[in-house]
């Protein structure tokens, strides 16, 4: 285990910038930690908000347990909001555990980290870096800011200043600056004020890193976040909305901010010894492409839209492997993987887990049942502070600045209820990251159900004296809720999507469209998922790509991929897959549904191959593991399939039934050479449910009937009574035909028979086995009997109901070959009348049980087929 | 590690660098201290 450790983070770092700059030369101090260590994507959180992400990082918890809700918190004595600080967090970060286990830990500007917390070792708060933009007015460092409160004379002057900021420090980034006018264009300040911030930061850290002892130092920069937001948009290539002139003072801004956070890091590896373990991470990446946003929405949650999915990680050190990839990090991992490198318990109410695999040697990690319920000295606050020195001005102006907050309401109970409905949300919308939907949606009925003050006169009179810009829209009228609802309604509908509330989805679509007019365009995936819920998949299909000629994008030609999933158009569906991909290569599902897709056409190579692309890109996708299980298994490799399938497994939080019938599977076959003919083996399995199926009059009640003879009981519920088309009786079970709502009935059907009709088989629950006997006859014969019993002219085929069958008959071949849980022959009604025996004897072979023949046979009555055929 | 480093001369101008900020408090206090002595010079 090494002996110190070294974490750096790099907020908004992304790979999409890094790879090519890497590729240049041009970042050569992260290139050679790389080449030392591990790197690979690390995994953002919902809502990606960088105060709670970077205390999910400290605490290796969710916002909900660590209490970090948003960018801002309302004041203790409840009478105004500040920028968010420390007190906020309920949960110890890993310097509180570290001090409580006598190591020393340097904090330098992380986000929240003031107060500084009394820890042993130095906490230079995210406080120290924010000063006055105006050089006559004073920047006070406050009580609080540096702990020990004593080492705040020794670093004083490593603050820097905005109007510090020289043509020697402008030029490299901005080559044009000269051209800028400045009484117009605000981007020069900008840069000189996240400059100097960044720069105060790495002063204080470099600083404390030569002159204090440390065992753990954390640092934190937002040098990368802050110029992405300010500059990303100038970023190459141009965007056709963007002024050339803007353009080409501007473009280097980002790439510019990436190598001078290189040269910082030089410095900072310069003064650590090999020893140190080092971690470079981001909690975010950020868009630089075509998905860039130009003018911010008003919904949902800008500026977060900007965020991607997935930030950076590079750890380097002695007992850290070396020149690997490493898959499937999360913010929450980071605190126990380095409880663990200092070989302390992680609790075990952390929501992450200690990212084993890039270690060379592997310790068992230690677990407690939580660090909270542990008593003593952990460094932490004893009290509330002085609330009026919280309070902060210039900080919130950047956080607007930003687009992070709102401006704040003039009125001081308007902001206050403001922020508590954000955080309120924050938090709701974390419960929904989480798939935790009953507390999500307990604090979103909340804030719907509130009611809220509405703007008066005197507000639009105040809000007009105040707004610099005459040009900028009113952003409210008279008789407007002050807390604007429609965002807690969005959730409420992805909630109800999620859990199939078709109705109440409808209902909160409907609501949208009746608060905002303009609303209809970006709904239409809502819209899409609910006609496609109701079974109207053309009208989805049409909706979808109704959106898709009006703005194509990677999302809607991934959904219209779905939905030819569904209905089996499995070419059109690898089409729209592929599509999505051109649009956005690294998104994880769309490589796990081209997967699927192309296991289904038979493409058993390149499935695997996406399905370890999506697996690269997120670890902890058990789909995708199940996908390369079966793409392996389709190609013949049980081994490495078997592999696969104990990974599905392993991930996925509830059972995964499929994945584990799989790994029966492949069990057998890799103990069995039998060659499985119509996907069925001749192996009983405990509680296994026979099914029989068929088109309707292929001879289904003839079969369930042989069975029970047989000696298997049959499920049925006697509803339908012998008639003279099928005089021995029907054997049906009622709630069969709502299976598609209901299946939790299969219970009973353990170690019995069911007669489920053929386009109902899809509908049955996969955590249980199947030998599904299904009937063939000829499908003349069929439609014609039916015709026959409903009363019609039997020599009037019609030609829509044919083509229907063949279409449920092909669908019953692509679902037996994904269901690892089942099992399946067709049995041809003509050769049970023609072979009794033969057929009684491979039904025997198939359900593995001995039944009792010559009870089957007697079953067969040849003048009723003669009659009816 | 800093002693396998060569020693590079190193010119500071009151204008100061990226590399000076980069380089952490050394830097920023070198920069200074140049930029003080120069404001001083130019004032006399």
């Amino acid at each position: 285990m090494s002996k110190k450790v070294l974490l750096i983070g790099w907020d908004a770092a992304d790979w999409k910038l890094i790879w090519p700059l890497i590729a240049k030369g041009h970042m050569p101090a992260l290139k050679r930690l790389m080449d030392r260590g591990v790197y690979g994507n690390m995994s953002t959180m919902n809502p990606p908000y960088s105060p709670m992400l970077w205390s999910s990082v400290a605490t290796g918890k969710t916002p909900d347990k660590h209490g970090v809700h948003g960018f801002i918190e309302i004041m203790p004595n409840m009478k105004g909001i500040r920028p968010v600080t420390v007190t906020s967090r309920k949960a110890k970060a890993l310097w509180n555990i570290l001090h409580h286990e006598g190591y020393k830990s340097n904090v330098v500007g992380w986000w929240p980290s003031f107060p500084a917390e009394p820890i042993n070792g130095v906490v230079v708060s995210d406080k120290f870096q924010k000063v006055k933009i105006n050089p006559k007015e004073k920047s006070p460092i406050l009580n609080g800011t540096i702990h020990p409160e004593s080492l705040t004379k020794d670093i004083h002057d490593l603050r820097m200043f905005p109007y510090e900021i020289t043509d020697a420090h402008i030029l490299p980034f901005f080559p044009k600056a000269a051209e800028v006018d400045q009484e117009k264009d605000k981007g020069l300040q900008s840069f000189a004020k996240i400059m100097a911030e960044n720069t105060s930061v790495h002063a204080a850290s470099t600083y404390v890193m030569r002159e204090k002892e440390w065992d753990f130092m954390a640092i934190y920069y937002d040098l990368i976040d802050h110029f992405c937001h300010a500059f990303m948009k100038f970023h190459p290539p141009k965007q056709r909305p963007i002024p050339q002139n803007m353009f080409d003072i501007y473009k280097d801004g980002v790439v510019g901010a990436y190598r001078f956070q290189d040269m910082m890091l030089e410095r900072t590896l310069e003064m650590v010894d090999e020893e140190t373990t080092v971690i470079v991470m981001s909690d975010h990446g950020f868009e630089s492409g075509h998905r860039r946003i130009l003018k911010m929405p008003k919904y949902p949650a800008a500026p977060a839209l900007e965020h991607r999915q997935f930030g950076i990680f590079v750890a380097a050190g002695p007992n850290i492997k070396q020149n690997e990839k490493v898959f499937g990090l999360g913010l929450i991992d980071i605190a126990p993987t380095i409880l663990h490198m200092f070989n302390l318990p992680i609790g075990k109410d952390m929501d992450g887990k200690p990212a084993l695999d890039i270690f060379k040697e592997i310790n068992p990690p230690k677990y407690i049942d939580s660090w909270e319920a542990i008593e003593g000295d952990f460094g932490q606050h004893k009290g509330t502070e002085e609330e009026d020195q919280l309070s902060d001005q210039e900080t919130m102006q950047q956080l607007i600045d930003l687009g992070y907050i709102e401006k704040p309401d003039e009125k001081i109970e308007n902001a206050i209820l403001k922020t508590r409905c954000d955080l309120k949300h924050n938090l709701a919308r974390v419960y929904l990251g989480k798939k935790d939907y009953e507390k999500s949606k307990e604090l979103l009925h909340e804030l719907i159900h509130d009611t809220y003050p509405v703007y008066e006169e005197k507000d639009i009179e105040k809000w007009k004296e105040q707004t610099q810009n005459k040009n900028q829209q009113q952003p409210f009228k008279v008789g407007d809720s002050i807390v604007d609802v429609i965002p807690y309604y969005m959730d409420l509908l992805t909630i109800s999507l999620a859990e199939k509330e078709f109705e109440k989805a409808e209902n909160y679509l409907n609501e949208l469209r009746t608060r905002d007019k303009k609303f209809e365009i970006k709904t239409y995936f809502s819209e899409a998922k609910i006609l496609l819920g109701r079974g109207k998949v053309r009208k989805a299909l049409e909706v979808l790509t109704k959106a898709k000629n009006n703005n194509p994008n990677s999302e809607v030609w991934y959904q219209i991929g779905k939905i030819y999933m569904q209905t089996n158009r499995f070419e059109d569906a690898r089409e729209a897959f592929e599509k999505a991909l051109e649009f956005e290569v690294d998104k994880a599902k769309f490589h796990q549904s081209l997967a699927t897709c192309l296991i289904r056409l038979g493409d058993y190579e390149d499935a695997a191959e996406h399905a370890l692309t999506a697996i690269e890109l997120v670890k902890y996708y058990p789909e995708a593991h199940y996908t390369l299980g079966e793409a392996l298994e389709k190609m013949g490799d049980l081994e490495n399939a078997k592999m696969a399938y104990d990974t599905a497994a392993k991930l996925k939080p509830q059972t995964h039934h499929r994945a584990e019938k799989a790994i029966e599977n492949v069990d057998d076959k890799l103990s069995n050479t039998i060659k499985l003919k119509d996907k069925s083996s001749h192996k009983y399995h405990k509680e296994q449910i026979v099914v029989v199926s068929g088109l309707p009059r292929s001879g289904t009640s003839l079969m369930m009937q042989m069975l029970q003879s047989g000696g298997i009981d049959a499920l049925t519920d006697e509803n339908r009574k012998a008639d003279e088309s099928n005089p021995k009786g029907y054997f049906e079970y009622n709630p069969v035909m709502s299976i598609h709502k209901d299946n939790s009935w299969l219970n009973l059907a353990k170690d019995k028979s069911v007669k489920v009709v053929a386009p109902l088989l899809k509908f049955l629950d996969p955590k249980y086995r199947y030998k599904i006997i299904f009937m063939n006859r000829d499908l003349t014969e069929i439609v014609k009997s039916q015709q026959r019993m409903i009363g019609k002219d039997p020599e009037t085929l019609p030609t829509r109901l044919f083509e229907a069958y063949k279409k449920h008959l092909k669908q019953v071949e692509i679902w037996k070959d994904k269901e690892p849980g089942v099992e399946l022959i067709y049995l041809d009604y003509k050769d049970i009348l023609s072979e009794t025996s033969k057929s009684i004897e491979r039904i025997n072979a198939f359900i593995g049980k001995d039944l009792n023949k010559d009870e089957m046979a007697k079953c067969i009555d040849k003048s009723l087929y003669r009659n009816k055929a | 590690m800093e002693d396998n480093k060569k020693t590079i001369e190193y010119k500071i101008t009151e204008k100061g660098s990226l590399g000076l900020l980069a380089y952490g408090d050394i830097g920023l206090r070198a920069w200074r201290k140049v930029k003080k002595e120069f404001y001083k010079k130019d004032s006399e």
